[in-house]
């Protein structure tokens, strides 16, 4: 079923792609966050992967994302995208397995928001070399547990309606 | 409509949720304690005497210089300002303490004297063209 | 068969994260400053300052030092013995450099009919600006001080340079810029990476301060307010220099009086620019441009420098900016 496996990973990145570019048409930068800091609602897919598919399936969408990145906005924005992204996808395979026993989606969504905020401060600083980026980390760690378990909780709503559909396909593709 | 899927409505955070909320919540608020001052960030004090500017100090150049205007005397260290003597009565001044923020400010209204804090911002050039 | 494409993913994934982690080192080395050298000194009568951005800054500052003092023994007219000072003297001295020097402003007196002209000395000496003798001269002495000024009235032919008699040359006009020249000239010869050096608000800036080769950031002063910033200007390597009618004045019975002397009238110029910071190739052009464009106003500044091939940032006496070439200019 790999014809399967990669069709859906294409859907899942160009659903990734269009969340994380509506979001950054809508929503104007943010006093106090740095400029580019978004609500991440493309999290919301990679989780979803993570949870189907595991590691594997995940960092295709945030390496998808990256290239995308350096595509439409360059080098910069790729470097902080894919230093975000891999740090977000890396901490989130580690706690999915714990999903629904230590871990409830909000807990992993602001686990995701925050580690992708963080790495994409921590990628700013090297590019700038300015050192006092660092004061932003406080205001984007509040961000990230607003953010996070927002998209965590859209989740946890969309779960079992997805599941529902899939199991549906699964059984009529058995017929 | 599924009346059997009336799973608790309310957030079902579980123990991990709620440890990992509180200690980010511990950090931001250390984080708030602690503002990094970055390397662009180097103080200046203002003196003010009698309403007039009279001495703009780059403190990152002091290391407890004192400075005495009106009847008051301030010392001046690295990191802040302070009234370490008034001749005035209450001596509200001096036990203010250490002036150390961007914008903290004392005054010793019967001596007539403000110490205000500035941040001297390097503005981030190299050099200045005049 | 799954235990495979796990072991695949994870070591694709481990490759990734080592190439970003390694992507960060190189990108935040590239960025990181050469280490400074910086040091404050008084010379040629103003202030200068040095920084040098280098592993090996070896005796750079204190070389530029000597170099700018050794520099007032060549054009200095205070001194007698300097070469300027026998020209003014004996009418006549033999000097390479000079003569190329007074050649090219010859060329900029023309372009700015005669209001730019070296040979305003003796008119200087009327006024002595920024002296503890200023004065405001009387008509007749400043009539009869302009009858020795004019661009035929020296010559430069090859390394010999001749004045007639009573003419006076003032190089103040281009003494700091010529400064900048020589130490880009010197810096050259050495290890360092980068400098950026200010004599009296002449600035040089010569290589780059970190290996990603970031430009170098000058701020221009305020004229009315000169504890502010009117913005940035960002270069590769070049020569930046500022006129102004702030930097040496005097005020008498409320009116101003500052040290830009229009050699056909003898007066501070009225031009209608109050500062002028210019960006050349050389440090005598940034000098001597700055000062000519405040002495024809903007119109005819815009014209000489575009045909100079230099870029400005121009200010008039109600503030507005205007800028010329292409100058990269932050405002505040």
């Amino acid at each position: 079923m790999k014809t399967n496996k990669t069709a859906f990973l294409g859907i899942m990145a160009a659903l990734a792609l269009v969340l994380s570019f509506l979001e950054s048409m809508l929503i104007p930068d943010i006093p106090f966050l740095p400029v580019g800091a978004k609500p991440g609602l493309s999290n919301v897919v990679t989780m979803y992967v993570a949870t189907v598919m595991g590691f594997p399936g995940a960092i295709c969408i945030t390496v998808i994302k990256g290239i995308f990145a350096l595509i439409t906005r360059g080098a910069t924005a790729a470097f902080m995208s894919l230093f975000g992204g891999v740090l977000s996808t890396a901490l989130l395979c580690l706690v999915i397995k714990k999903r629904g026993k230590v871990f409830s989606f909000i807990g992993i969504g602001i686990i995701c928001a925050a580690a992708h905020n963080v790495g994409q401060l921590m990628a700013a600083l090297c590019v700038t070399g300015t050192y006092s980026l660092i004061n932003y980390l406080k205001y984007l760690l509040i961000f990230s547990l607003i953010t996070g378990s927002v998209t965590g909780f859209m989740l946890t709503v969309l779960m079992p309606r997805i599941e529902k559909i899939t199991v549906k396909q699964n059984k009529e593709m058995s017929k | 409509m599924n009346l059997n899927s009336s799973k608790k409505r309310k957030l079902p955070l579980l123990k991990g949720d709620i440890i990992l909320i509180a200690s980010l919540c511990l950090l931001i608020v250390i984080l708030f304690l602690c503002s990094f001052k970055g390397e662009n960030e180097k103080l200046t004090a203002e003196i003010y005497f009698e309403g007039e500017l009279i001495k703009t100090v780059a403190l990152s150049e002091c290391t407890g210089e004192e400075f005495t205007v009106g009847g008051c005397t301030l010392l001046l260290e690295k990191d802040s300002v302070s009234f370490t003597h008034s001749d005035c009565p209450d001596k509200l001044c001096i036990k203010r303490g250490k002036l150390k923020r961007k914008g903290d400010t004392m005054a010793c209204v019967p001596e007539k004297v403000v110490a205000v804090i500035k941040s001297e911002n390097k503005d981030d050039f190299h050099i200045a063209t005049y | 068969m799954a235990n495979r494409k796990r072991l695949i993913s994870m070591i694709a994934a481990l490759s990734l994260t080592a190439l970003i982690i390694i992507s960060v080192f190189f990108v935040s080395e590239r960025n990181k400053k050469y280490p400074l050298s910086e040091k404050s000194v008084i010379a040629m009568g103003t202030v200068v300052t040095e920084k040098i951005y280098s592993e090996n800054p070896g005796t750079a500052i204190r070389d530029i030092t000597s170099i700018i003092n050794g520099l007032e023994d060549t054009i200095s007219w205070r001194k007698e013995s300097s070469a300027i000072g026998i020209l003014n003297k004996d009418g006549k001295v033999q000097n390479k450099y000079l003569g190329e020097v007074i050649y090219d402003m010859q060329s900029l007196s023309r372009l700015t009919e005669g209001k730019f002209d070296l040979t305003v000395g003796r008119v200087s000496r009327l006024w002595n600006i920024g002296e503890e003798n200023e004065r405001v001269p009387s008509e007749n002495e400043i009539e009869e001080a302009l009858k020795t000024v004019g661009t035929d009235k020296v010559q430069a032919q090859g390394y010999t340079l001749t004045a007639d008699d009573g003419t006076l040359l003032d190089l103040g006009a281009i003494g700091k810029g010529y400064a900048c020249d020589l130490i880009y000239t010197y810096l050259s010869d050495t290890e360092a990476e980068g400098a950026i050096v200010s004599v009296g608000g002449s600035i040089v800036a010569y290589g780059k301060y970190n290996a990603k080769g970031d430009k170098w950031r000058i701020a221009v002063t305020h004229p009315r307010e000169t504890d502010r910033y009117l913005g940035v200007i960002s270069i590769d390597e070049g020569f930046v220099s500022t006129s102004g009618d702030y930097e040496r004045y005097f005020e008498k019975d409320g009116k101003r009086y500052h040290h830009i002397l229009d050699a056909t009238t003898g007066y501070p110029s009225e031009s209608g620019l109050i500062s002028a910071t210019v960006v050349a190739k050389s440090g005598v052009m940034s000098d001597a441009l700055s000062t000519a464009c405040l002495l024809v106003g903007e119109k005819k500044a815009i014209e000489i420098l575009e045909g100079a091939g230099a870029s400005a940032v121009l200010v008039d006496e109600n503030l507005n900016i205007t800028t010329v070439g292409e100058i990269e200019f932050e405002q505040q």
